[in-house]
């Protein structure tokens, strides 16, 4: 059984829908017993970093994911679900879970390609670079393109944490991955094919 | 939006073309046209950083797919979820459903087509039509969509942008704007001039100031629609 962490973040549904949509089997909830008992955890958001790591510690959540990823237990980070695992967040000044160590960063407002002033929040469309072959991408497409919202990047002071980089007017860190933890600033549950064959492989990764 | 020339815009508004390259190919200007899209709507991005959208757009009148030729004579032509269906498949990257239901009364009827696609599709799909206040927005999105588009609405009253906002972040919230080309006046400097209600009323309002007024007052996208 697949576990989505419930913390009033904003994708939880259509995380839940692209599950559905793959046959697998869920649970969206915040009660650590039940999560305890879940094979791998969905760790999704959208929202601000501060309003979420509130909730989280007011239900000892961020001790469970702790916990949980010294465990070795499988566990997927999407959107804010990434940049809160790591140790602070520059929205709102948050101290965050520190899965990885590293920070979250603003997107410089003056970002520019061939010119031109790039919009913030970066919006749309846009390419991975991966680094090393991962589990969780096999069968996934090298030129597949994933679906990106955010104003905030995740940036893991460890290079070894990063599995695969973006490109927005500078280069930044879209997937993380150590050890039994992957993480992901896209939404895989709104990138088409490429996106759920992700959500497909996560399922079946034993997280080695 | 200066950079649009008006060749670029006729050609993307009859919907022959499917791609049209723009000044120093900085832009794409995809024009998207099917069997079942009346409209061709288009989209301006970044060929280098950002991809090329295709973003098909679906009428619906009483849950009911539906065609019209110069939205006029519309004819029901079948089940969104199903075209939307369709559209995913091969590949679209982005689906903007307007509901063009009539009456109030039949509204809630939108709300159930949009559960039924964010059920099936996983790219993400803005709504339209009809969204008056925070709460059609929120409803809209509670369903399942990503963005709420206004269009008239944020004419008549644009605090609906600055508040959509501010509720659910600029990136949900699109501006329709429905353009006609007028001529260059003192009213009008760019020569586009914005209609509302189905291009049925002209507002006086130039279309280049409108859409920096959105982009000012929070809109995180523009659909633009040319009514020439």
């Amino acid at each position: 059984m697949i576990a989505i962490i419930d913390y009033n973040a904003g994708n939880i549904t259509s995380v839940a829908r692209a599950l559905h949509s793959i046959g697998q089997e869920y649970v969206i909830t915040d009660d650590t017993k039940l999560l305890d008992s879940a094979t791998h955890v969905i760790f999704p958001g959208v929202g601000a970093a501060g309003e979420a790591m509130a909730y989280l510690k007011q239900k000892n959540l961020h001790t469970w994911l702790k916990t949980c990823f010294q465990g070795g237990k499988p566990i997927l980070g999407i959107c804010l679900g990434t940049q809160i695992i790591l140790d602070h967040s520059e929205e709102n000044d948050t101290d965050c879970i520190g899965l990885v160590a590293g920070s979250t960063r603003r997107f410089p407002d003056l970002l520019e390609d061939a010119g031109r002033t790039l919009k913030i929040p970066h919006m749309g469309w846009n390419g991975v670079k991966f680094k090393r072959p991962h589990p969780v991408f096999v069968d996934v497409p090298k030129e597949a393109e994933f679906y990106f919202v955010h104003s905030y990047y995740p940036s893991p002071s460890d290079d070894a944490a990063v599995l695969g980089t973006t490109d927005y007017g500078m280069t930044f860190c879209s997937v993380l991955a150590v050890k039994n933890l992957v993480a992901m600033q896209f939404h895989p549950e709104k990138s088409g094919r490429p996106g759920l064959q992700i959500l497909k492989n996560f399922c079946a990764w034993e997280g080695k | 939006m200066k950079d649009i020339d008006s060749d670029g815009l006729k050609k993307c508004a009859r919907g022959k073309a499917h791609k049209y390259r723009g000044m120093r190919h900085t832009f794409t200007y995809a024009a998207v046209t099917r069997d079942v899209v009346q409209r061709s709507i288009w989209t301006f991005c970044e060929v280098v950083m950002i991809s090329k959208r295709i973003i098909p757009c679906l009428d619906v009148r009483d849950g009911k797919l539906t065609k019209g030729i110069k939205f006029k004579g519309n004819i029901d032509i079948g089940d969104p979820v199903e075209v939307a269906r369709e559209y995913y498949e091969q590949g679209a990257d982005e689906i903007v459903f307007y509901d063009i239901t009539a009456s109030s009364d039949k509204r809630d009827i939108m709300i159930d087509v949009v559960r039924r696609v964010a059920e099936t599709i996983f790219i993400p799909f803005s709504v339209g039509g009809g969204i008056r206040n925070l709460d059609d927005m929120r409803k809209v999105i509670l369903a399942g969509a990503e963005k709420v588009s206004v269009n008239s609405s944020a004419v008549l009253d644009p605090k609906i942008i600055s508040q959509g906002a501010k509720a659910f972040g600029s990136q949900c919230v699109v501006l329709g704007m429905d353009v006609k080309k007028g001529d260059i006046g003192k009213q009008t400097p760019s020569g586009y001039e914005i209609v509302i209600e189905g291009g049925r009323r002209f507002t006086g309002i130039d279309a280049l100031w409108w859409a920096k007024e959105a982009e000012r007052l929070g809109a995180g996208e523009i659909c633009l629609n040319s009514r020439l």
